[in-house]
């Protein structure tokens, strides 16, 4: 590197500019070019941002129609996309079970590979199948920009596509269940639920066992979500109801450790609440359909946050800028696409509750 | 080697000795020089009861970083350290880029990131052509190669 300073400290001092400033970097010349593009620099870039990341800011992923107009695009053939909307570009992955499926997925981390994962669960439809079925499991990696199929224990887990798994300690979470048959015989089976844990480091499914009065209640009303840094929580939620449980896992992993922690009341409510995610001082729902709310138990505050989403169609997720996809040669740039313009509203929403954790005006 | 200053205090404050690539020597109480890792090493390896060669450092330099460890081994308060950081480092570029190679031939961590950071603040909102002129980098694209980088994020030269 010509210039006034070494390439280790250059490096030190391009570790500390935000995406935005690094994309116009890139144009400098040929050696920071290759330098904010490489593997490395992206991952301690990111990690310098997660290491920085006080407010514990969360995105908020909601599908909506412009002016009354939906688009219907891609509506019946299943594909992902895996976005960075901070630096406008995504990856879209092709993928390789075709056919209608029931199946879920959940996107994580390896932090021993440095990669990240697209996990699948494929089950052929309908449900009646998946009792005969072995559901088939396969990951994405991008690094590799391939799948792979994983090898799993003949088990028949189920769980529902409207449930977001929950990523920690390098493990997705879902609510899943599993049908089995009581003693009188095949017209009394009974669901029996469980979280299903899959390890994006060994590759490998785990079960956690639930607290026994939610062993067998309808599994739509369970939702998994990050507790804290390093647990689990599970909102239990019902039909047209106040009540919202918040069972804990206050040592991750000990199924005695279980413990309900708050009991809360949430105004009248036309629908099924459904928990978004879980915050130091309190969740974020989504109530009445598709309107999204924080609620702060300790204070009996609830914000209303004037959005809204499809129901249903609201994720949340934890927050952290980074350069992740920039090296891919494959991901597609839209920043400068005009029919791009319902992605880049995305992305505003996103910086619009990014600033919003960030002001502490909602308990977020 | 007791100094005279010691005797109003019941311990030895240990002094090293420090030499700039111009010659000029600075003595340092330890536990401020030892805040740079370099330091530190030359001194375990038998240079404290010397003078300690820093051939990377003239000393216009040297009397700034150490201006700058006497004042982290003070005890100031964090608020008071914070204003006069924010001082420290509001200099001119070529003294920035002095202190910032100092630092890390040094190796203070603490303050080649604060030096860093300092330089960061100075890159953002700044054009390529600027960028480039601050750090004396030249453009080694050719226009084509420019243009099409520009053109993938358009969006972020905006």
């Amino acid at each position: 590197m010509s210039g006034y300073l070494p390439e280790e400290v250059m490096q030190e001092i391009l570790l500390r500019l935000p995406t935005r400033t690094l994309l116009k970097c890139t144009s400098v010349c040929k050696s920071w070019y290759s330098l904010i593009k490489s593997r490395a620099f992206i991952a301690d870039h990111r990690d310098r941002s997660i290491f920085l990341a006080k407010h514990d800011p969360v995105y908020l992923l909601r599908t909506f129609s412009r002016e009354g107009k939906r688009k219907e695009i891609a509506r019946h053939t299943l594909a992902f996309i895996i976005w960075n909307p901070l630096i406008k570009k995504y990856s879209y992955v092709e993928p390789r079970i075709h056919g209608p499926t029931y199946s879920f997925i959940g996107f994580g981390y390896d932090h021993l590979r440095d990669d990240y994962k697209l996990m699948r669960m494929a089950n052929f439809i309908g449900l009646d199948a998946c009792e005969k079925d072995i559901p088939r499991v396969e990951l994405y990696l991008l690094n590799e920009g391939s799948w792979r199929s994983i090898a799993h224990e003949a088990e028949r887990y189920m769980s529902f596509e409207i449930l977001s798994p929950a990523f920690v300690n390098g493990v997705l979470h879902w609510t899943a269940f599993e049908i089995r048959d009581q003693d009188g015989g095949e017209e009394s089976s009974d669901t029996y639920n469980f979280v299903l844990g899959f390890d994006m480091i060994d590759e490998a499914f785990c079960k956690i066992l639930l607290p026994s009065s939610l062993v067998n209640l309808m599994p739509v009303f369970l939702s998994v979500l990050a507790y804290k840094e390093s647990s689990i929580a599970l909102c239990q939620t019902s039909f047209n109801s106040e009540l919202i449980h918040v069972w804990v896992m206050k040592e991750y992993g000990v199924v005695e450790s279980w413990i309900m922690i708050s009991l809360i009341i949430t105004p009248q409510v036309e629908d099924i609440p459904r928990a978004l995610t879980f915050r130091k001082e309190g969740l974020l729902l989504e109530l009445n359909h598709g309107w999204i709310f924080s609620w702060d138990p300790s204070r009996q505050l609830l914000g209303d946050l004037a959005l809204w989403g499809e129901p249903m169609k609201t994720f949340v997720g934890s927050y952290v800028e980074s350069l992740v996809l920039l090296d891919r040669a494959n991901a597609t740039s839209y920043g400068n696409d005009s029919n791009a313009q319902e992605a880049s509203e995305a992305a505003s929403e996103l910086s619009r509750i990014s600033q919003l954790s960030k002001r502490r005006r909602f308990p977020i | 080697m007791a100094s005279s200053e010691s005797t109003t205090t019941s311990t030895t404050t240990k002094v090293l000795r420090l030499k700039s690539s111009d010659n000029e020597i600075f003595g340092v109480e330890e536990k401020a020089a030892l805040q740079s890792e370099t330091i530190k090493s030359l001194a375990e390896d038998g240079y404290s009861e010397d003078v300690i060669p820093l051939f990377n450092v003239e000393k216009k330099t040297l009397a700034k970083i150490v201006e700058w460890l006497n004042k982290h081994a003070s005890g100031s308060s964090k608020e008071e350290l914070k204003r006069w950081d924010a001082d420290f480092v509001d200099v001119d570029k070529d003294v920035l880029y002095d202190l910032l190679l100092a630092s890390n031939y040094l190796n203070i961590e603490v303050l080649l990131h604060q030096l860093a950071q300092k330089v960061a603040d100075m890159i953002k909102g700044k054009k390529p052509e600027e960028i480039r002129q601050l750090f004396g980098i030249k453009n080694d694209f050719t226009p084509e190669e420019e243009a099409e980088i520009r053109r993938e994020n358009a969006w972020a030269f905006e």
